[in-house]
C-alpha cells in the first residue's frame, strides 16, 4: 500500500471508530431525553384534561398506585440509589418500562375515542401522539443498548393482562385515569434514568447535565 | 332567674353584696368586670349569701368551660422540594380552643401500614415538617396527616396524598447580576446568575432550566411598562440587544427542574442604560439610507433616459426575419397603401420608359358604382368609369386611363378600351394622384395568368383575362407607372427591360379605397399574341400595370 492509501485508510478508520463510540452514544442519549422529557409532559397535560370534568366519585373508585402492573419492579426511590446503579442496569430498567407500556397504550389509544369525557377529541390525539413516542423512544433506546455494547440484556417482564377498561362508562373513565397516572409516573422515572445516563456519558461536557 | 351571660374571656368575677333597703329587697350583684347582672332576689342574708356563692361558682364554672375548647381542624398548606432530594410541608392551624395546642405530623408510605412522624418539625420553621434525605423517597405516595391535640382533645386534618416528583419546586436563581457592554455596533446588557443553592447540577438528577425577564423602569410614568420574558435553557448567562438608551432596566431570573414547577423571581437587578451611545449608530444609519435612495433614484433615472440602450443592452432583441423590401413597421402603422408601395416600387421590374414610346393610357371608368372620395374632390370631374370591353363604347372622357409602358402589344388590345390621347394630360393628372396614392388593389397578372386580387371580393381572373372582377377603386387617377420607381432595382433582381418576350405581365392595380359596392367584370380580350395578360384594367383607381415587355417590342 502506498503511503496515501494508508493514510486514508487510517483516517477513515479513525472516522468510524470515533462515529460508533463516542460521540455517538452522546447524541443518542440527548435525543433519548428529549423524547423521555416529551413523553412525561404529555402524559401531565392528558391527565388535567381528564381532571378538569373528573366525576368526585371517581376519586374514590379510584384504584391505588400501589397496583400499578409496573410496581414490582425494583427501582432506585432516591438519588443516592439512583447514582449508584450501573448505566447498563439503568438503561435495562428504562427500557423494560418501556415495554411494559407498549400493550396499555395502545388499549388507551383504542378507548380514548369512546370516553365519556368532554374533552375526549384532544385526549384521543394526545394518547395517539404518546403511542407514537413510546414507539421512537422504545427503537431509540435499542440503537443506544446497541452501542454500549452490554453483554446481556436483561429486560424484566411486567405484563399487562387486561384487555378492557371495563364494563360501564364511569369505570372505563376511572380506569383510564388510574392507567395514566400510572403511565405518568413511570415516564417520570425514564427520564430521570436516562438524564442520569445521558451526563454520565457525556463526562468531559458538563453542559449536558 | 334571669340568664346570666358571661363573656368568656373575662374571669375574675366580683361579687358586690348590696342591700337595699326599700321593700326589703336584697339584691346580690354580680360584677362581672364591668358588666353588672342582677342575680337573684334573696329573703334573707345568710342564704343568700350562700346561694350566691354557689351561683358564682357554677357561673365561674361555665365560664372556663364555654372559654376552651378542644383545638379545631389543622389544614395542610404546601408541600414542596427544592432539589428532589428533600421536601417541607407546611400547614395551618384551626383554632386552638385556648388550650396550649400541640401539632404532630405522621406519614403513611405507599405500600405498607407503618406510620411514622415527622423527622423535623424545626427546620423549616413554625408548623412545618422537614423531610431530609434519608426520609424521602420519590415514585411513592405519602398519605400526610397532621394531629392537632390539646388537653381537651385532638383534632385530625384531611390527610394528603402526595408524590415527591410532583412538588419540585426549586428557589430561585442567585447573585443575578447585570452589566452594559458596549460594542460600536450592537449594544446590549449581559445578565449574569449562578444556580439554586443545594441544587445538584453535576449528576443529571436534575436538569435546571431558566427564564430571565425585563422591564423598563420608568419612574415618573405611574404605569410600569411590562415584562418581557426570554427563555435561557441551560445556560448561566444571557444577552439582551439593542437596549433603549437613557432607560432604567429591572431584570429578574427564575428557574424549574425538568418538567416541575417554575420558582419564585429573583429579586431585581437594575441597570441603567447610558444616552449617548446611539448618536454613531443614528448617524450610519441615516447616511446609509440616503445613499441608498439616492443611488435608487439615479439609477432610475438612468433607465428611464436610456430606456432603450439599456434594454438592448441587456436584452439585446432577438434578430427577427426579415423580407426585402416588407418593413414590419409599416405593418404595424396599417397603411396598406404605404405597404404595398414599399413591397412593390423598391424591387419592381424596372420599366424603362422610352420618350419615344407611345404611353398608352386605358381609361376604365366606373360607370355605375358611385364614388366616395372625399379626398379626390380634384379628381371628380375625372369619372372613372369602368369601360372595359363590353363598355368599349362607353367609354367616355372621364375614364381611368391605364398607361401601358411598352404596350405596343397592349395597344392593340387595349385600342379598344383605351382611349387614345391626353396621355400626357392625364398622365400630368395622374403624377397628382401620384403623389399620393391611396389604397391600391393589386392585379396580379402572372404568366398567362391576370390576377386582380381584391380585398373584400374574390377577384380573379384568369389567363388571358377572361374573367375579370375589379372591383371599382372609385379612384380616379391613373393607372401609371411610376416614374419614380423606374430607378429602384427589380424585384425579383432580374433585369426586365431586356425581354424578349411577353409571357406574362403583372399588373398591378393599385386602388384607393374599395368600397364593396361591387365590381365589374372584365373580359379582356384575346390578342393575338395570346399570352398576353394585357389587359387590366381596372378601375378607377390608379392602376399601375407592370408588363413584361417584350424586348422585341
Amino acid at each position: 500500500m502506498t503511503q496515501g492509501s494508508r493514510l486514508y485508510f487510517a483516517v477513515t478508520l479513525m472516522c468510524a471508530f470515533v462515529s460508533i463510540h463516542g460521540v455517538g452514544l452522546n447524541d443518542l442519549l440527548e435525543r433519548a431525553s428529549q423524547l423521555s422529557d416529551k413523553l412525561h409532559s404529555i402524559s401531565t397535560s392528558l391527565t388535567n384534561d381528564l381532571d378538569s370534568h373528573f366525576p368526585p366519585v371517581g376519586r374514590v373508585m379510584m384504584p391505588r398506585p400501589s397496583m400499578c402492573h409496573t410496581s414490582s419492579l425494583q427501582i432506585p426511590n432516591d438519588k443516592d440509589q439512583a447514582l449508584k446503579v450501573p448505566e447498563d442496569e439503568l438503561l435495562s430498567l428504562a427500557r423494560s418500562l418501556l415495554l411494559a407500556w407498549s400493550d396499555p397504550l395502545a388499549l388507551l389509544s383504542a378507548e380514548a375515542s369512546s370516553l365519556a369525557h368532554p374533552e375526549r377529541n384532544t385526549i384521543n390525539s394526545k394518547t395517539k401522539e404518546l403511542q407514537d413516542n413510546i414507539d421512537s423512544l422504545g427503537a431509540g433506546l435499542e440503537h443506544v443498548f446497541n452501542k454500549m455494547g452490554s453483554s446481556s440484556d436483561n429486560l424484566s417482564s411486567l405484563p399487562f393482562s387486561s384487555n378492557s377498561l371495563g364494563q360501564d362508562k364511569t369505570s372505563r373513565l376511572v380506569n383510564f385515569h388510574f392507567l395514566l397516572s400510572c403511565f405518568r409516573r413511570d415516564s417520570h422515572k425514564i427520564d430521570s434514568f436516562l438524564k442520569v445516563l445521558r451526563c454520565r456519558a457525556a463526562k468531559k461536557r458538563p453542559e449536558m447535565c | 332567674m334571669p340568664l346570666l351571660k358571661t363573656p368568656c374571656s373575662f374571669r375574675a368575677v366580683y361579687v358586690q353584696l348590696e342591700t337595699q333597703k326599700d321593700c326589703g329587697v336584697n339584691r346580690v350583684k354580680l360584677c362581672v368586670n364591668s358588666v353588672t347582672d342582677w342575680v337573684a332576689d334573696t329573703g334573707k342574708m345568710w342564704r343568700d349569701a350562700e346561694q350566691a356563692l354557689t351561683l358564682m361558682w357554677l357561673l365561674s364554672g361555665i365560664s372556663y368551660g364555654m372559654c376552651h375548647s378542644p383545638p379545631g381542624r389543622p389544614r395542610l398548606t404546601t408541600c414542596r422540594s427544592p432539589e428532589k432530594e428533600t421536601f417541607t410541608c407546611w400547614w395551618e392551624p384551626g383554632s386552638t380552643g385556648g388550650l396550649p395546642t400541640s401539632y404532630h405530623l405522621y406519614y403513611r408510605k405507599e405500600s405498607s401500614l407503618e406510620v411514622f412522624e415527622c423527622p423535623d418539625y424545626h427546620k423549616a420553621g413554625n408548623n412545618s415538617c422537614y423531610f431530609d434525605k434519608r426520609h424521602t423517597s420519590i415514585w411513592i405516595m405519602y398519605n400526610i396527616t397532621v394531629v392537632a391535640s390539646n388537653a381537651l382533645g385532638k383534632a385530625y386534618s384531611e390527610s394528603v396524598e402526595i408524590d415527591v416528583m410532583d412538588i419540585v419546586r426549586p428557589h430561585p436563581p442567585e447573585n443575578v447580576s447585570v452589566t452594559f457592554m458596549q460594542t460600536t455596533n450592537s449594544p446590549y446588557f449581559l445578565v449574569r446568575w449562578r444556580p439554586p443553592r443545594n441544587t445538584d447540577t453535576r449528576s443529571g438528577w436534575v436538569t435546571i432550566k431558566y427564564e430571565v425577564r425585563t422591564k423598563i423602569e420608568m419612574s415618573r410614568k405611574e404605569e410600569d411598562s411590562n415584562w418581557e420574558s426570554y427563555s435561557a435553557g441551560k445556560q448561566l448567562e444571557f444577552s439582551i440587544y439593542s437596549p433603549q438608551p437613557g432607560t432604567n432596566y429591572a431584570v429578574q431570573v427564575r428557574c424549574k427542574l425538568d418538567q416541575g414547577l417554575w420558582s419564585e423571581w429573583s429579586p431585581s437587578a437594575f441597570i441603567q442604560i447610558p444616552d449617548n451611545m446611539s448618536d454613531t449608530q443614528n448617524v450610519v444609519m441615516i447616511t446609509a439610507v440616503t445613499l441608498t435612495v439616492v443611488i435608487f433614484l439615479l439609477t432610475a433615472g438612468v433607465l428611464t433616459v436610456k430606456m432603450k440602450p439599456v434594454k438592448h443592452f441587456l436584452l439585446p432583441p432577438v434578430p427577427e426575419p426579415k423580407i426585402s423590401g416588407l418593413d414590419t413597421q409599416l405593418l404595424k402603422s396599417g397603411k396598406s397603401e404605404e405597404i404595398f408601395s414599399a413591397l412593390i416600387t423598391p424591387g419592381y421590374p424596372q420599366i424603362a420608359q422610352s420618350p419615344d414610346r407611345q404611353v398608352e393610357c386605358l381609361v376604365i371608368s366606373d360607370c355605375d358604382e358611385e364614388m366616395d372620395f372625399d379626398d379626390k374632390a380634384h379628381l371628380e370631374n375625372q369619372k372613372i368609369e369602368n369601360c372595359l370591353i363590353d363598355n368599349a363604347q362607353k367609354v367616355s372622357q372621364n375614364s381611368v386611363q391605364i398607361t401601358l409602358n411598352n404596350s405596343q402589344d397592349l395597344n392593340t388590345t387595349l385600342s379598344k378600351h383605351v382611349q387614345a390621347g391626353a396621355v400626357s394630360n392625364q398622365l400630368s393628372a395622374t403624377s397628382s394622384v401620384l403623389a399620393e396614392p391611396q389604397q391600391l388593389l393589386h392585379l396580379y397578372c402572372n404568366g398567362s395568368r391576370v390576377k386582380a386580387q381584391d380585398q373584400n371580393t374574390q377577384i380573379s381572373y384568369e389567363s388571358e383575362c377572361e374573367n375579370v372582377n375589379i372591383n371599382p377603386a372609385g379612384l380616379t387617377g391613373y393607372v401609371e407607372v411610376d416614374k419614380e420607381k423606374q430607378d429602384q432595382k427589380p424585384l425579383v433582381g432580374e433585369d426586365y427591360s431586356m425581354v424578349s418576350d411577353i409571357i406574362s405581365g403583372n399588373i398591378l392595380v393599385l386602388q384607393d379605397s374599395i368600397p364593396a359596392q361591387g365590381h365589374k367584370e372584365v373580359k379582356c380580350d384575346k390578342t393575338s399574341e395570346a399570352e398576353e395578360s394585357g389587359g387590366v384594367f381596372e378601375p378607377l383607381g390608379y392602376l399601375e400595370t407592370l408588363t413584361t415587355f417584350s424586348s422585341g417590342s
